[in-house]
């Protein structure tokens, strides 16, 4: 196999002195999706957030595209093609869907910023009747959908995703995903995906990693993952 | 040196620490274990200075005409002015003149202190209206800043409390002429009985006053009971229920525990103690004028005194009023001198200005491009504050060579504005270093051990 | 008489913008830090000094003697003041944030040793001030401190309402920096950045905002124009002391809790509102109480004008009861559509 876009070796971190992530490693190769499963409070998020550089790491590399980003900033981080999409807080509330766009295109050239957002336009035409509102009056799945043309206007190489389907009708959720899988489908894009429904999940991705107690209990393909009874009863609630 | 020291330091000074560690344990109680962010403690001491100065003193003119019914008629003929703006009425003089209006209580005071004293049973009259009207207003005023607490947020409640402060200090009673003299102030009737200026002559020292040590020996007094008391709420169960309150209310309020009357007790008890303290510093400090009463004497520097020693603690307090305390007075007395011994050498690099101001620019900005090329973080914080601590340095140095002579022409507002800098300067870095302060909270002394050991043994079988 | 006098009109207005500007300066600093800065009072009277420095060494060395006649002069004042203010105190500004209450905040001092952190700034400034002012020998003034101001403005008359100079510029200037404020957090990228920063720090990180920045670029914009409406607000007061700020800070609270701490706009409306209430509503209060006790039969004169402030503290705690999110936080859409649809 080539060279993961993303590696991370032996990552301990956590909030302040609270550790929360142990000895986890894991590699990401391009263009496929990877899935974190897990049950409730086993670091998935963490683990995220700390890849993008917004918790405190004790020790451990995370290699992007060869190049060893752990002590990046996030800001940094983000031009060079690791977007992350938080599951709160994911938008700018009181500015408008323009300004959020925006926002999201800051550190491109204006020609450039406008066209970006032309074409994330068409793939979310629901947002060009928004344009003006504040992001705050959107409904949930809306807000997802801007949250992630925010992310698809920088044209990242990995997309990182925080449980986007939280809190979102069944339908809406699905649809969502789907759009995630059109991500790697059509655009090429990486997508580093933590779920809490591990199922549907586990089933549009190519390789998973179960994370139970801030420590990795399994990698490997996403398949395998699904089927091994024991894992999936003990830690996701299947079957 | 001991010469040296006790010029520093005179017994007013003395009175004058006592006073602040009431008020300093005082506030300890109401922020340090209950969490209240009082920032208006300057209203409840002045509120013990108005019991004095404002009640007090009309107290006084109506005891003194019992004594003395001509005592009236006797001020108006000495004083050609107040009669012809009194016309002698009684009414008039109790309710404007003796406490709001400087001429009449400037004159009316000292002969109405000379006659009490004198009866001990008026003195005796005065002292407890004037401590209990202290007690009262000061729990009043306590109760309502607790309503305050009631509904708001920290941070609304600190400006609340300070607004409140402030305009019944600054703008209430310092305006007004009526209450306690207004901008001009008024001047105060001590209540001590001529007994106790007898019974402390043998232990005053020459050239103090007996006021003084009455005052001081009262307050010291006083300072031992709230130390007690403090103390001895601090390590019982209501103490841990202000600490409860300040940690998690909620909490507390589930357990069944009535928050808001817990706060009023705290608010009312912390406000009664500072203004005790208020009434014996405003008999030494006459005229009590209101606008002395700010915000920065009186609340900033209790909260530095108690962030310095470490809040939540009765010790570390005093440990820190007192650090603040001689710092401040050290700073005042030494500062004149210190910077005439200077003055050669800010002569020298005066001189050498602009040379020196060149030198620094550069080094700043190699630093500055060190910042930049900095691999670690700790090299990155190493240049930042060896930046911020040569710019500050050497820039005040320049500054203070360069205007060396108008400080020394004017070393007298250096000396008395220095100190208060310094303390600002001094509070943000404990903040930075040490906020936990120099002795860190305690945690509640519940059960001993020995005690935890019975209890569990005894439950085991 | 119930209404007052033309003249204090102009004058509760030109007030009602120091205090608008004010507000919306302490609003920002709220906004970026969530703690109220209790020295933003001082930062104005850091703005107050810049002009008289300007009096006393630019002016009277042009003029050794006032000249009625040298209007240049005079308005070169009114505009170089406020200017050399906005950069003066914007900087002084921007050593609190990044000295005080940035390196504080970082090491997680919470809401209230930060609250404390601003009150020792303010010592430190305040007395800083002071110590220069009694200082720094003022050629011309005499000196610095208790320098006469009054005399300084130009009188106009303007459709027949003698007034001041500085009473007519005040509201202009007022809505000029508002509406560039305005027109910089909404039109401009790095504007509408700084709104995104304020609003949601971490995203705005990973969109690759540089947010130290944008806290700093507000914080500057805060002092900047606390410093502008001082240096105008000098014009206004009759003598110059460090102690005419003392109690500003309650009025400035009172302005931006009334709009909503979380406001800029509110905080303008707030601010204007307080100082109105502070000047016209106070006078138009006592003369209804003196009407009602004349009517009475009583004779006395009332003033209540010294309590200006107070009436402050009056709202502050009305607002707190009532509406805690103060006018921003009132639907005022929700009340228009009830109303509407009868």
């Amino acid at each position: 196999m080539d060279q993961p876009i993303l590696a991370v070796n032996s990552l301990n971190s956590g909030y302040g002195k609270f550790q929360v992530v142990f000895d986890v490693s894991f590699n990401v190769y391009r263009n496929e999706i990877f899935v974190i499963v897990g049950p409730n409070g086993s670091g998935k998020s963490t683990l995220l957030k700390s890849i993008f550089g917004l918790t405190t790491i004790y020790s451990g590399s995370i290699s992007y595209m060869g190049r060893d980003v752990a002590k990046l900033p996030p800001h940094v981080k983000a031009r060079m093609g690791i977007a992350y999409l938080p599951q709160t807080d994911n938008v700018f509330s009181e500015l408008t869907v323009r300004e959020n766009l925006l926002m999201a295109t800051y550190t491109l050239k204006e020609g450039e910023a406008r066209d970006r957002v032309e074409e994330v336009l068409k793939i979310y035409p629901v947002l060009r009747n928004r344009l003006d509102y504040k992001a705050k009056s959107l409904s949930g799945g809306e807000r997802q959908m801007l949250a992630l043309a925010m992310t698809l206007v920088r044209r990242p190489s990995i997309i990182m995703l925080d449980e986007p389907t939280a809190n979102l009708a069944p339908v809406v959720a699905r649809d969502l995903l789907k759009k995630v899988s059109m991500l790697r489908d059509e655009m090429g894009i990486t997508v580093l995906l933590v779920e809490q429904n591990a199922r549907a999940a586990l089933e549009m991705g190519d390789r998973a990693l179960l994370m139970v107690s801030g420590r990795v209990a399994y990698e490997g393909p996403a398949r395998s993952l699904l089927q091994d009874a024991e894992l999936g009863k003990r830690y996701l609630g299947l079957r | 040196m001991i010469e040296e020291l006790l010029r520093v330091f005179t017994l007013a000074d003395l009175l004058d620490v006592t006073v602040i560690l009431i008020v300093v344990l005082a506030l300890n109680l109401m922020a340090g274990y209950a969490g209240i962010p009082n920032f208006g403690m300057a209203l409840f001491v002045f509120i013990g200075a108005f019991s004095l100065a404002g009640i007090g003193t009309r107290v006084a003119l109506l005891l003194t005409s019992i004594v003395d019914p001509d005592f009236i008629d006797r001020l108006s003929r000495a004083h050609i002015l107040i009669a012809r703006k009194y016309n002698g009425s009684f009414k008039d003089i109790l309710s404007y003149g003796v406490a709001g209006d400087p001429m009449v209580n400037r004159v009316a005071a000292p002969e109405m202190e000379e006659i009490i004293s004198q009866d001990l049973i008026l003195s005796m009259i005065l002292l407890v209206t004037v401590l209990g009207a202290a007690i009262i207003l000061g729990a009043l005023m306590g109760i309502i800043a607790s309503f305050a607490a009631v509904r708001l947020r920290e941070d609304y409640l600190a400006i609340v409390l300070l607004a409140f402060s402030e305009m019944m200090v600054m703008v209430i009673f310092a305006q007004t002429d009526f209450l306690v003299g207004g901008p001009n102030g008024a001047y105060v009737v001590r209540p001590w009985p001529a007994v106790l200026e007898s019974a402390v002559k043998p232990i005053t020292p020459l050239g103090t006053s007996p006021d003084l040590m009455i005052a001081l020996i009262v307050s010291l007094l006083i300072l031992l009971l709230t130390f007690v008391y403090a103390e001895r709420i601090a390590n019982s169960p209501m103490g841990r229920l202000l600490r409860a309150m300040r940690d998690d209310d909620l909490v507390v309020a589930t357990f069944g525990r009535d928050v808001p009357l817990t706060r009023l007790k705290v608010m009312a008890v912390g406000a009664m103690i500072a203004s005790i303290a208020g009434v014996l510093y405003a008999t030494i400090r006459a005229p009590v004028v209101a606008s002395t009463y700010d915000r920065f004497t009186w609340t900033f520097v209790p909260w530095a005194m108690m962030i310095l020693g470490g809040m939540a603690n009765n010790w570390g307090v005093v440990l820190g009023a007192i650090t603040i305390y001689v710092g401040q007075r050290l700073i005042y007395y030494y500062t004149p001198s210190v910077f005439q011994a200077m003055v050669p050498i800010l002569d020298v690099i005066s001189r050498l200005a602009v040379p020196i101001a060149l030198s620094l620019t550069a080094l700043i900005v190699i630093l500055l491009a060190l910042r930049w090329r900095a691999k670690t973080d700790l090299a990155r914080r190493l240049a930042t504050y060896t930046i911020i601590g040569l710019t500050g340095f050497m820039g005040s140095t320049l500054v203070l060579a360069i205007s060396s002579h108008h400080i020394i022409s004017n070393i007298v507002y250096v000396q008395a504005l220095l100190p208060k800098i310094f303390l600002g300067m001094v509070i943000i870095l404990v903040l930075y270093l040490r906020p936990q302060g120099i002795i860190p909270e305690k945690p509640a002394r519940t059960l001993s051990r020995r005690e935890l050991k019975e209890i569990l043994a005894g439950r085991s079988r | 008489m119930v209404l007052p006098s033309p003249e204090f009109l102009v004058y509760s207005i030109a007030y009602g913008s120091v205090l608008a500007l004010l507000c919306i300066g302490l609003t920002l600093t709220y906004m970026v830090t969530k703690v109220p800065n209790f020295a933003h009072a001082t930062l104005a009277i850091t703005g107050a000094t810049v002009t008289l420095f300007l009096i006393d060494r630019i002016y009277y060395g042009l003029h050794p003697v006032r000249c009625p006649e040298c209007t240049i002069q005079y308005v070169t004042l009114y505009f170089l003041a406020p200017i050399l203010a906005f950069f003066v105190v914007g900087l002084v500004a921007l050593a609190e944030y990044l000295l005080v209450l940035r390196p504080l905040a970082r090491r997680g001092i919470g809401i209230i040793g930060l609250m404390i952190a601003t009150l020792a700034f303010d010592m430190i400034l305040y007395n800083t001030l002071s110590l220069i002012l009694y200082i720094v020998p003022a050629e011309n003034l005499g000196r610095l401190m208790d320098a006469p101001l009054k005399g300084f403005d130009v009188d106009v008359t303007l459709a027949g309402v003698n007034t001041n100079f500085s009473r007519l510029l005040l509201p202009l200037v007022a809505v000029l920096l508002a509406v560039a404020l305005h027109m910089f957090l909404t039109r401009t990228k790095f504007g509408v950045s700084l709104r995104a920063s304020i609003e949601n720090p971490d995203l705005a990180r990973v969109l690759g905002i540089n947010v130290d920045l944008a806290y700093m670029v507000s914080w500057f914009l805060a002092g900047g124009l606390a410093g502008a409406s001082g240096a105008l607000w000098a014009f206004m007061i009759e003598s110059y002391k460090p102690e005419t700020a003392y109690l500003m800070i309650v009025s400035i609270f009172a302005g931006s809790i009334l709009g909503g701490l979380g406001s800029i706009y509110g905080a303008l409306v707030g601010g204007f509102l307080i100082g109105l209430a502070e000047t016209v509503g106070l006078v138009v209060t006592q003369n209804l109480l003196q009407l009602l006790l004349n009517m009475l039969g009583l004779t006395v004169t009332v003033t209540i004008t010294q309590y200006q402030r107070f009436f402050s503290l009056i709202i502050v705690i009305v607002v707190l009861l009532v509406a805690p999110q103060g006018l921003a936080g009132i639907n005022f859409r929700g009340l228009l559509a009830r109303g509407g649809s009868k």
